[in-house]
Formats: C-alpha cells, sequence, structure tokens
C-alpha cells in the first residue's frame, strides 16, 4: 500500500520534474502583468502508532502528520498574479492549493492586496498579506527559499493565524552612505481565526530589520486582542461551562482565564541570519504574552547550523518550546471537595469539569524539545530535494505539537504518552 | 590520449571565457543623475531591493541583463555576491511576499544604454567597453 502511494507520489515528482525544465521561470506579459509561483510535493510519517503531529493554529488545518506515509501535510501549489494599474499602484493576488484535513482540496485566495509605491524609499500595502512575526513567516510556504521540509513550526506556529487584514508600510534605506541597510515595517489590522482557533482582532505591530552583506538582525513586536468568534459552538460551551463552574465554586481568577474574549495577547521576536561563504548560521527566539488564561505564556527558540557543499546543504536545528504551568498548576491545585460538591448538585458535572478544566489548559502546554537533521540537494536553479530526519521530545509532561489521538476535540482519546517521536520527511519544491 | 587533448580544449575554451568575463563592468546612470561615485555595496542595495532610492536622492530603478550574459555573472559575483542560485532563493522570498520582484533584464549593453540614457531613474551595467557620453558611470568594477 505504502509502495504504491510512494510511487505514485514519485511518477507524480518526476512528472512535475518534466514540466519544470519545460518552463521559463516567470511569465512576464506586455510589462504590466506577471504570473509566478512555487509548489512543494512532500511527503512524511512518524514512528510512533498513537502521535499525530499537528501544531495548534491555523496549520492544524492541514497538518496531519501519523504513522501512515502522509503526502498532503506539506504539499501545496500556489500562483502568484501581480498586475501593474498605474506606475503608483500595482494588484498581487495569490492562491493557494492545499488538501485539508477535511476537504479535498483547500483552494484560496490566501493573500489580495494593492500596493502604492509613489513613494521614494517605501511601500504601502493594503488587503490580505502574510502578518511579518517572525524571520520565515513571509514565506513559510516557499519551501525553495529554506533549508528544511517546513520552517522551525516550534517558533512558527505561537500564533494562531499567519495572515491579517490591513495595512503595511515598507521602508527600506541604508544608515547613511554605510554598507549596512535597514528596513522598518509597521503594520495594522485584524486576524481571522480558523476553527477552533481563536483570531485577534486590533493587531498593532512593527518588525525593523538591520541588514549587512553577511547578516541579518531582525526584531518584531505585535500587541493585539483575542477574540474567539471562530471556535465551534462546543468549544464555546466548554469555555462558559468552565468560567461558571469556578465562580460557582469561588475560584474567579479560574473562571476568568477561561475567559479569553477581549483578552491581551503580545508577541514578541528576535532573529539572525549569518551567511558567510558557505556557511549559515541563523536562529530566532520568541515570546508569546498572554495574561493569565488557559492559553500559556510560551517561550519557543530555534538555532539553526549550515554549510553549502557543491549542490548539497547539510543542516543540523534544534529547537525548543517551553511554557508556562501557573495557569494548569492552578486548576491542578483545585481540591477534589469542591467537584464533590458539584457532582452532589447534578449527577457527573463535577467530574467533567474537573476533565475539561485539567485537560484544556493541559493541551495548549506543548513543550518540546526538536533536533532536524537533514540535507537539501539543489540540482539547478529553481528547484531542489529535501530529506530531513526529526526527533521531537515532548517535555514536562506535556504532548508537544502532538495530539492526543484523533483530534483537538476529542478530548477523551489519549493514547499517546508523550514518549519521543521521530519524523522523517522527504519534498520536492520548486519556484516558477 | 584523446582523452587529454580534450581536456586541453575545454582548458582552453573555459580560459578564453574568463579573460572574457575579466572585462571591466561600469555601473552607468542618466547624465543627470547627481549622486556621486557609489560603493559595491550601495550598488547592490539598490539590485537587491534593500534601498529603493540613489544617495543624491531620486527613486532607484534598476535593470540588469539577461542570464547566463558574462557580464551579469560578473556583476553577480562581483558587487551582489551572490550566485544564480542564491538570488533566485532571495528574489523567491520578495517575490512572494509581494514585497518587490527582480530588476528587468535587458539582453545586452545597448539595450540598457537606451534606457538609462531615456530615464533619469534607472540605473544598469555594462560592460566597460560599451560606456560613451549618453550615461554616466558611477562605479567601475574591475
Amino acid at each position: 500500500m505504502i509502495v504504491k502511494r510512494l510511487l505514485r507520489w514519485l511518477l507524480f515528482v518526476s512528472g512535475i520534474n518534466l514540466l519544470f525544465v519545460s518552463l521559463s521561470f516567470a511569465v512576464t506579459i506586455d510589462d504590466t502583468f506577471t504570473i509566478s509561483g512555487f509548489m512543494t510535493a512532500g511527503a512524511a510519517k512518524v514512528n510512533n502508532k498513537d502521535a499525530v503531529f499537528a501544531p495548534d493554529n491555523e496549520l492544524a488545518a492541514f497538518y496531519e502528520i501519523g504513522h501512515d506515509l502522509g503526502f498532503t501535510s506539506d504539499s501545496k501549489i500556489a500562483l502568484q498574479i501581480t498586475s501593474r494599474i498605474s506606475d503608483k499602484f500595482s494588484a498581487t493576488t495569490q492562491f493557494m492549493g492545499r488538501k485539508k484535513k477535511t476537504v479535498a482540496l483547500d483552494l484560496a485566495a490566501e493573500w489580495a492586496f494593492i500596493t502604492y509605491h509613489g513613494f521614494e524609499n517605501s511601500i504601502i500595502r493594503t488587503g490580505r498579506m502574510r502578518a511579518p512575526l517572525f524571520q520565515f513567516s513571509d514565506f513559510q510556504d516557499v519551501g525553495y527559499s529554506y533549508l528544511w521540509v517546513r520552517p522551525p513550526l516550534d517558533v512558527l506556529s505561537l500564533t494562531p493565524s499567519s495572515i491579517f487584514d490591513g495595512v503595511d508600510m515598507i521602508y527600506s534605506n541604508s544608515i547613511g552612505d554605510s554598507d549596512y541597510s535597514y528596513t522598518f515595517q509597521p503594520f495594522i489590522g485584524t486576524a481571522p481565526g480558523t476553527t477552533d482557533i481563536v483570531g485577534v482582532n486590533d493587531m498593532m505591530g512593527f518588525n525593523i530589520s538591520l541588514e549587512h552583506e553577511i547578516f541579518t538582525l531582525r526584531f518584531m513586536a505585535l500587541n493585539s486582542t483575542i477574540n474567539t468568534q471562530s471556535l465551534s459552538p462546543e468549544r464555546i460551551s466548554v469555555l462558559e461551562g468552565l468560567q461558571e463552574a469556578y465562580s460557582s465554586m469561588g475560584y474567579n481568577d479560574i473562571a476568568k482565564g477561561f475567559d479569553v474574549e477581549g483578552q491581551s495577547g503580545e508577541l514578541y521576536s528576535l532573529s539572525f541570519n549569518v551567511n558567510w561563504k558557505d556557511n549559515v548560521f541563523l536562529g530566532e527566539y520568541a515570546h508569546r504574552k498572554t495574561g493569565d488564561l488557559y492559553i500559556p505564556v510560551t517561550d519557543a527558540y530555534f538555532v539553526t547550523l549550515a554549510r553549502r557543499i557543491g549542490k548539497f546543504t547539510p543542516h543540523f536545528t534544534f529547537a525548543r518550546t517551553k511554557a508556562d504551568h501557573t495557569f494548569a498548576d492552578k486548576v491542578a491545585a483545585v481540591p477534589d471537595a469542591y467537584y464533590t460538591l458539584l457532582d452532589s448538585q447534578s449527577a457527573g458535572t463535577g467530574a467533567l469539569i474537573k476533565k475539561y478544566g485539567n485537560y484544556l489548559p493541559g493541551a495548549y502546554i506543548r513543550e518540546q524539545r526538536t533536533m532536524i537533521l537533514g540535507v537539501k540537494y539543489e540540482p539547478q536553479v529553481g528547484y531542489d530535494i529535501k530529506l530531513e530526519f526529526q526527533r521531537i521530545i515532548p517535555e514536562n509532561g506535556s504532548k508537544g505539537q502532538f495530539l492526543e489521538g484523533d483530534g483537538v476535540n476529542d478530548l477523551t482519546n489519549i493514547d499517546y504518552d508523550g514518549s519521543p517521536v521521530n519524523m522523517v520527511s522527504i519534498c520536492f519544491d520548486i519556484v516558477f | 590520449m584523446n582523452k587529454i587533448i580534450l581536456q586541453i580544449i575545454i582548458s582552453l575554451i573555459v580560459g578564453c571565457f574568463s579573460l572574457v568575463c575579466s572585462a571591466e563592468i561600469a555601473v552607468v546612470v542618466h547624465p543627470s543623475n547627481t549622486s556621486a561615485d557609489m560603493s559595491d555595496n550601495q550598488v547592490a542595495q539598490l539590485f537587491l531591493a534593500k534601498k529603493r532610492s540613489f544617495p543624491g536622492g531620486g527613486k532607484a530603478i534598476p535593470i540588469s541583463q539577461a542570464k547566463g550574459s558574462p557580464v551579469r555573472e560578473l556583476f553577480n559575483k562581483k558587487v551582489l555576491k551572490k550566485s544564480e542560485g542564491k538570488l533566485k532563493a532571495y528574489w523567491s522570498k520578495i517575490v512572494f511576499t509581494g514585497k518587490g520582484s527582480p530588476p528587468k533584464t535587458m539582453e545586452n549593453d545597448a539595450e540598457v544604454k537606451k534606457l538609462v540614457a531615456d530615464n533619469p531613474n534607472i540605473i544598469g551595467y555594462i560592460d566597460a567597453k560599451s560606456v560613451d557620453d549618453t550615461v554616466k558611470v558611477v562605479l567601475t568594477i574591475p
């Protein structure tokens, strides 16, 4: 079965390969219309029957790397059309096709925005765009532009959504007449949530980066307000039930922690990228700051070392996610007597509240260490093949980026015990 | 024996090619451009969309030469300090975030010169031998 699917995948890749050879890079039609695109065909699996890799943000809709070799998590195809409306305005739309867990193929306009080019050193964009939160956010889908099969999700999955609707400005200049240049990008907007993942309003942030020939340093800060519009009615009723129950027990701070609507969410990231001769050294540290909520304060970082050796670039990455346990500990410390009291008022309620009250904060603590060893092979400019091995070690009793059993809403399936998981991934990327 | 002869022929061809490659490159702008001489890095900043205006003011529109042309290869190597592959990865980051697009490419020195002579915002590069008074040289790369 797996062999058959693998063969089919290889045939698909070689077909695309042939197609690619006959394709030129970007198609420019009469100077006002440019079509470009990229594609990734990937396959991945883990070695643990009970563990399903799925980051806890919008990517959860696509990622489902389990014990059977899967071909859909990393695979995608995108087409970008840019048209120059006038000297000062252009319009960009990017369509992306990707298999969703629940839908055969999700083909949607990922972004659509208008760019104003009228200023000397800056551009202004408005519409739906990628939120420039992390070093790799902007091009997280363009596999060809980075080393891994997927950029370290420990960091990328700290925010619920990677796109936003709003306005940004990108100002680039050199520092005087020096060899240093910098980019300043303020942005403002809202990020839509996806099914059962919170969204954010009133997001306001900026990033600033300093660049030299061999290095880039970047800092980003974001402030936003959490909204729950995208949560399912079931999830909302669980959250409301918990608020009611804990406030009736007199635990108002716990009740408040399950009331995330309107609470503030902040995010900071600091990154560096050094490209010296054939050596690459890069990394990022990110801090997600929420109040005293069931969605915990979380820190994540990664560092990567790589070296180009002809057409091969072997690389090694270490990543880690640490979360704050304060809220989970507070819930765990509630004496059983309170739940028994609830049970005596309405049979079964206490047990249910205890289960969900402890499960939810626990499920959001996704602490883990990840080691990635991989190689990117680039036979020709414009496409590559990547192979990588990952070892993911959940820490402090959490399950890391693995769903427990079958899904985020299925709170009862807890077959996966949080033991270390090995993952193997392979992909083929092109840009055209 | 045949192999040795073939190797000699190949190295001769490569040798001639690198001679062609070692020609000087001139980075040129419109004669009315007030920018003084520019450094390698200042030129690279414009060609990599890290800066969008000339040191002396005014929007800068870089124009490149066709892929595979010796003058482009030398410019990539000496000024941008990136191979064609690295350049492709660099631009794929910028293009697919809608932040910009790589410089348009022209087929030869004459086409670049014509554009530069026509438009004060354009900056291009040509073989130093092709320089005439329709353009102003801001950097020469040996």
